[in-house]
């Protein structure tokens, strides 16, 4: 039954993988660009939701860490004139240093000055973003030209302005943050994430170094939220100052709230319903943040645990 | 020798909750810790779980100086600690939060499914291993603990009131499951329900204002004046 349970799910998550590379080939134009950008959102929300969802740490710093790696992929590519696979892996490098640094400070505390002292923290570097805008240009921001968005890999060149080219890469860089976070669900590290995040002080006093387990937490998620921020940029080939503020982390915090913390896909389904409510009310409305508003606190009334935490709650307990 | 204190004092800002204790215990001992309210006993074995760091004093666990180690590390070195309030992990399973505990035991050769089996089976919850943990009633939660405990396969096992909240059909049998346990881990028991004590210990230690006042056998302890003050006054 166990094993059973477990290909079940194995073969929803490889499903949904499947699904969305298939998507390509059906999608019209203008949802083609959006559902691209989304993925590249996703990977944040997964990114965020294995420190607050699987570790129960609420962070309202994570805009921080993405525009680190938007910014660090920006910069080098624009002013050093660095290959786009350059700039990418050194923005991981960046983002890694990031991370360890604000765990290292920011674990000092817990709970609600946990959420005060990563928000200061993303302020900061938000601010920063605009007290040098000499190199980064604030809020009207760096735009990449083309030329710098080509990149060869096995012998074969891609240009990332290419939209089936972007879609490919978004897609794979997604597929491989869902395995990776399923694979951590599943793991002894995740487990004991979790047992973090229901009872610190038991876990301490079975044995666990939590301080440790939780920096590790901060620092996988920060990496990789600085992996999908110089995504973003080499994509879509713009950095600018309000990627930093405190909107996309409070999306971050949203998307997972909505699909589900705690649950590998949650994230990634609360992405993409928000940009489609938006996108629909939009449509009808100026006014559709207060529709989208309404929904949410509805979400929250009735589904407390997001989408996916209640499908598990109710029928499918084996989800990771 | 398994666990010595010596000296060992903690003052909160001017309270002194612990004042200057030698206390020791030997190997496969079953000790009891009575005192009235207020006495300093959560305070004391916290201090050698090494949930609270002292202001003064040494411990030595299996000997080796343990007074700066945190508590995880004690934890590793085979200190286990059941908490006065009870403390699970409400959300996961049965079976998951001695899975959890298992991790880091002492010196295990089963897997970690034997092993959790085998420490529900010991405590009497194994039919409830699929069930969440806050489904549990308050007695079995009792018993998570300790097979939670268990499964580390602890050198000392401390426990701060096991028997609190607890039916009087439900202690007795409590009371087998520690002296089973007892036959190869040393037991530590803070406890109210002194017909537990004198059932269970073979030397009871008596703490009153943060002070060792007292050690001896049940007898001795019941006869003793010091102790008779301490619970009844003048």
């Amino acid at each position: 039954m166990k094993t059973h349970r477990k290909l079940v799910s194995l073969y929803l998550h490889a499903a949904v993988i499947l699904g969305l590379f298939l998507a390509q080939f059906f999608l019209p134009d203008y949802l083609y660009l959006a559902v691209t950008r989304v993925m590249i959102l996703s990977v944040f929300a997964i990114a965020y939701n294995i420190l607050f969802g699987y570790t129960g740490l609420l962070s309202l710093g994570h805009a921080m860490f993405f525009s680190v790696g938007l910014y660090t992929a920006g910069l080098t590519v624009y002013h050093l004139e660095w290959s786009a696979a350059e700039a990418f892996v050194s923005s991981i490098g960046v983002g890694l240093i990031f991370s360890i640094l604000l765990g290292a400070v920011a674990l000092r505390t817990s709970g609600v000055a946990f959420m005060i002292v990563t928000l200061m923290f993303s302020q900061v570097f938000y601010l920063g973003t605009l007290y040098f805008t000499t190199y980064t240009r604030g809020d009207e921001g760096l735009v990449l030209s083309e030329g710098a968005r080509q990149f060869t890999f096995l012998f074969a060149s891609f240009d990332l302005s290419d939209p089936s080219v972007r879609y490919v890469v978004a897609w794979l860089l997604l597929s491989l943050s869902i395995i990776f976070c399923y694979v951590i669900a599943r793991s002894r590290l995740g487990r004991a994430l979790v047992a973090i995040r229901e009872n610190e002080t038991r876990t301490q006093m079975l044995g666990y170094n939590t301080f440790m387990l939780k920096l590790v937490a901060v620092i996988i998620s920060g990496t990789l939220s600085s992996i999908s921020g110089a995504a973003y940029v080499l994509l879509f080939a713009y950095a600018g100052s309000s990627f930093a503020t405190i909107q996309y982390s409070i999306d971050a915090l949203l998307y997972t709230l909505l699909g589900g913390a705690g649950t590998v896909l949650g994230p990634v389904l609360g992405a993409f319903l928000m940009f489609f409510m938006i996108d629909i009310t939009s449509e009808y409305t100026s006014a559709y943040l207060l529709i989208a508003g309404i929904i949410l606190v509805f979400l929250v009334m009735y589904f407390p645990r997001g989408i996916l935490g209640e499908v598990r709650h109710r029928w499918l307990q084996w989800l990771p | 020798m398994l666990i010595t204190t010596k000296g060992l004092s903690k003052t909160f800002g001017g309270l002194a909750a612990v004042t200057d204790v030698n206390f020791s215990l030997n190997k496969g001992e079953l000790r009891a810790l009575i005192g009235p309210n207020g006495a300093g006993k959560t305070t004391l074995v916290s201090l050698l779980s090494g949930r609270l760091s002292p202001s003064s004093g040494s411990i030595t666990f299996d000997g080796k100086d343990v007074t700066k180690m945190p508590a995880w590390k004690r934890v590793r070195m085979g200190i286990a600690y059941t908490f006065q309030i009870t403390s699970v992990f409400p959300q996961l399973t049965v079976y998951e939060n001695v899975a959890t505990a298992a991790c880091y035991g002492q010196g295990i050769n089963l897997t970690t499914d034997t092993l959790v089996t085998e420490c529900l089976v010991n405590v009497g919850i194994e039919d409830r291993s699929s069930i969440k943990a806050a489904e549990l009633s308050y007695g079995h939660q009792r018993l998570l603990e300790v097979a939670m405990g268990c499964s580390l396969k602890p050198k000392l096992m401390i426990l701060d009131e096991p028997t609190q909240g607890l039916a009087d059909s439900e202690i007795e049998n409590f009371c087998e499951l520690l002296v089973q346990i007892n036959k190869d881990t040393t037991i530590l028991l803070i406890e109210h329900n002194m017909s537990v004590v004198m059932q269970l210990a073979r030397k009871i230690s008596v703490l009153d204002h943060g002070r060792i006042i007292a050690e001896g056998t049940p007898n001795e302890i019941s006869n003793n004046s010091l102790v008779q003050t301490a619970y009844l006054g003048n």
